[in-house]
């Protein structure tokens, strides 16, 4: 099993500061592979997201660097779920609190995929996004924000939550509430298959169809293809003037 | 009033419950339906299922994560981070 991945973050064309973080880690091992693909999207809206996020970022990084390496042998994933989990809500602890002394009000998306071997975990809060992609596109997150609940009870169209106001509001993310409901879910990894995460900021302007055209499994097995077709695809964002920033990460696994 | 006006409000009183009565089977069969959609479907083919996890237990749980030595046979062939500042919380 060979995993490969790469990123690729701009702060866009409008505004001051980069709130997005990305974490790509892999690792090979005695037991296997083990792979950490996240991107946390800072709130833009709110001061200091860039803080939020990275916070959330660097906390998984230390994790899957000095606390993972221990937790291979006895490998659980309903316990690295719950541990997963539990970061997160004690991150969103941690930023509330943080906003609370500062006088600030400070929150970020998380979206990430934990992987050991041919199984994967996915971990996710807000609206970035986990695609994959493998004949076709499918997306394996479900966006928590307003518009996407309004969709869902019908009392909106798809169509009318594209242009809606409110389609940034977020009925779930970190450092915001007290209160943060991660979605986990489990499940094999296709080999084969590309895995993209991505901020909103990266497919406002582009189409499901050029996010496939770009990224698929056909044309993308490399690193080396995958960071020239990020590059590309934010480039090409950039200039149809999106305004806000721009991340993505992308993964896939070889047997 | 005459049998015919009383006649005419009974028929208007039926047709009101008859409308009535198809109103609200509709609202409660779509509230159905958005109640099962809301329910949620594996993103991925499930391993194990997920229990539900009890917040604030898990959360007090987690310890701050110390650099210690990382094994030997542990080597990060993929090491990409992106931050923004150099604030910590």
């Amino acid at each position: 099993m060979e995993y490969i991945a790469a990123a690729d973050t701009d702060i866009g064309t409008t505004k001051q500061v980069n709130q997005d973080s990305v974490c790509v880690k892999t690792a090979k091992c005695r037991q296997g592979r083990a792979a950490l693909i996240m991107v946390c999207d800072g709130m833009g809206g709110l001061s200091k997201g860039e803080l939020a996020s990275a916070a959330v970022v660097r906390s998984f990084s230390d994790w899957f660097e000095y606390d993972l390496p221990y937790e291979l042998d006895n490998w659980n994933w309903k316990d690295i779920g719950r541990k997963v989990a539990g970061r997160l809500i004690k991150l969103n602890n941690r930023i509330v609190e943080h906003g609370k002394q500062c006088d600030l009000q400070l929150g970020t998306t998380c979206t990430g995929i934990l992987a050991f071997n041919s199984e994967m975990m996915t971990f996710h809060v807000g609206d970035t996004r986990i695609y994959k992609l493998s004949g076709s596109l499918n997306i394996l997150t479900e966006d928590h924000t307003f518009v996407r609940r309004e969709v869902k009870r019908g009392n909106m169209t798809p169509e009318e939550a594209l242009k809606d106001p409110r389609r940034n509001a977020l009925t779930n993310c970190l450092g915001v509430t007290g209160s943060v409901e991660p979605d986990i879910t489990f499940g094999n990894i296709d080999c084969g298959a590309n895995y993209l995460i991505c901020s909103d900021g990266f497919r406002h302007v582009i189409t499901e169809d050029e996010i496939y055209k770009n990224l698929s499994p056909e044309r993308v097995t490399t690193k080396t293809a995958m960071q020239a077709k990020l590059r590309q695809l934010i480039d090409t964002v950039k200039k149809r003037e999106e305004r806000d920033n721009i991340s993505a990460a992308m993964f896939r696994a070889e047997a | 009033m005459t049998i015919y006006e009383l006649m005419i409000i009974a028929v208007a009183a039926g047709v009101f419950m008859i409308i009535n009565i198809i109103m609200w089977s509709v609202i409660s069969h779509n509230e159905k339906k958005a109640a099962e959609k809301e329910k949620k479907q594996p993103a991925v083919e499930a391993v194990p299922p997920a229990d539900n996890i009890p917040a604030e237990k898990t959360a007090a749980e987690i310890p701050d994560t110390i650099h210690r030595e990382r094994p030997a046979d542990f080597i990060i062939t993929e090491d990409i981070v992106f931050v923004h500042t150099d604030e910590t919380l």
